[in-house]
């Protein structure tokens, strides 16, 4: 009797686990959701989010790219760190922002034990991850900072344009702010960059990439509705979702459409999508 | 730690545990004492996890010393994909006092091998380094062969200057 619950029980997790999910996906990415590494393997993983080792653990499945959070050092170097003071996840402390690139190389992540991995700059992880050309890099970019915005701004923009220039990728990225300024900022540079508004509200978010025509807008999957993706996608704006972990979610997520998916969970898409 | 690793760790921890029944069964006519202990730790000194060896050096009334060795992991494949695993080796000297239930107290080092990437060319490299730990807990343990269960507070302080406050649960085997 026990014998026999236990096999129906495997039978049924096994059917369950080979059950495959079919989706008709229907976006203004040639009707394909774009699937990107959360900051390389997400923040569930054991490689620290924007290091160089989580970002190339990612590449090595077979996803469209990653997305990765930018900011910028006292002497002008985009450098890959998520948070507004080092202090957080590093053992350093103050703004990005405050330190050279310099004192940056002597930073390591401290979230586990023993794992004492490196910030890096966005020039190195370009110059050493190989088949950039092959990849969507989304830049997102935080504007952390004690000096005058406007002059911080224009210096983060400048740089910015420079290194996507350096290394051809002018198709290849999608850059997101949630400061529409900066993004106006980018936009009056005269190249037609991919622009992404990460507001508060999608609402909101739909307004200013209406105002600013924008390419899209990027949200947290608990922050936006289907019905609001397809208003955002009548306008002709893309959208980019986060915060996607469990295969329940990815198939919530998928199911809304968007354009974009930036997954806490990269085998977990990865084995959806395919 | 990934699904593999810890696939490998309880597969190695089923067989040891097979070869240790055997071998207790032969002993527990006798009641011998205990002198060996393989357990599985989560957390602990290891950080994500290790699988150890204890081995029982003293034992006098109700107090005991014994040395511990392990071997724990972060990643079996490194960033390349390549297998090169991170390698954390935990020894611990061990005081314990109690009858079957006990409290303990540990110290010792930790050998950390991890795999990053070199900044000077990105490819994937070796870095060892060495560390403190310590431990005080509570653990269950007989005298001779049977059941083994630990928990303990094991801060590690990495590269001992920082310290990181952690905890560990162990579960195994004497014989």
């Amino acid at each position: 009797m026990v014998k026999n619950i236990i096999i129906s029980c495997l039978l049924a997790f096994g059917l369950n686990s080979c059950e495959k999910e079919e989706f008709m996906i229907a976006n203004l990415n040639d009707n394909k959701i774009t699937a990107l590494g959360h900051g390389g393997m997400g923040k569930n993983s054991l490689s620290p989010m924007n290091s160089f080792e989580s970002i190339s653990r990612c590449l090595n499945f077979d996803i469209d790219g990653v997305e990765f959070d930018l900011q910028m050092t006292k002497d002008s170097v985009l450098v890959l760190y998520h948070d507004e003071d080092l202090s957080t996840k590093t053992n350093l402390s103050g703004l990005v922002n405050s330190s050279t690139w310099s004192e940056l190389q002597k930073a390591h992540y401290t979230q586990k034990a023993y794992l004492s991995y490196s910030i890096i700059s966005l020039d190195q992880l370009f110059t050493h991850t190989k088949n950039i050309q092959e990849y969507t890099f989304t830049l997102d970019c935080k504007l952390y900072t004690k000096n005058n915005k406007s002059q911080f701004y224009t210096s983060y923009a400048e740089a910015l344009v420079e290194i996507i220039q350096k290394y051809d990728l002018m198709h290849n990225v999608t850059i997101e702010s949630t400061d529409g300024a900066f993004l106006k900022l980018l936009k009056e540079s005269g190249s037609d960059y991919k622009l992404f508004i990460y507001p508060d509200f999608f609402e909101n978010g739909l307004d200013i990439a209406i105002d600013l025509n924008l390419f899209g807008i990027t949200s947290s999957i608990e922050n936006v509705t289907k019905r609001q993706i397809e208003i955002a996608h009548e306008n002709n704006i893309r959208v980019a979702l986060f915060g996607t972990s469990s295969r329940s979610a990815h198939i919530k997520a998928i199911e809304m459409n968007p354009d974009y998916l930036q997954t806490d969970n990269v085998p977990g898409l990865i084995k959806l999508l395919n | 730690m990934s699904h593999l690793s810890i696939v490998r760790i309880a597969f190695f921890l089923m067989l040891i545990m097979t070869l240790v029944n055997h071998r207790s069964y032969c002993q527990s006519d006798k009641l011998q004492s205990a002198k060996n202990t393989v357990y599985i730790e989560l957390g602990g000194v290891a950080g994500n996890g290790s699988l150890n060896y204890e081995k029982l050096m003293f034992r006098k009334n109700m107090m005991s010393f014994s040395i511990r060795a392990g071997v724990g992991t972060y990643h079996v494949m490194d960033f390349t994909d390549n297998f090169n695993p991170d390698i954390i080796i935990p020894i611990s000297l061990f005081g314990t006092y109690g009858r079957d239930h006990k409290i303990e107290i540990s110290f010792g080092q930790t050998y950390a091998s991890i795999v990053k990437a070199d900044l000077s060319n990105f490819n994937p490299s070796r870095n060892s380094t060495f560390h403190s730990n310590f431990s005080i807990g509570y653990r269950y343990q007989k005298n001779t062969a049977g059941f083994f269960f630990r928990f303990a507070y094991s801060p590690i302080i990495q590269n001992n200057l920082a310290y990181r406050n952690w905890v560990g649960m162990s579960i195994g085997y004497s014989f």
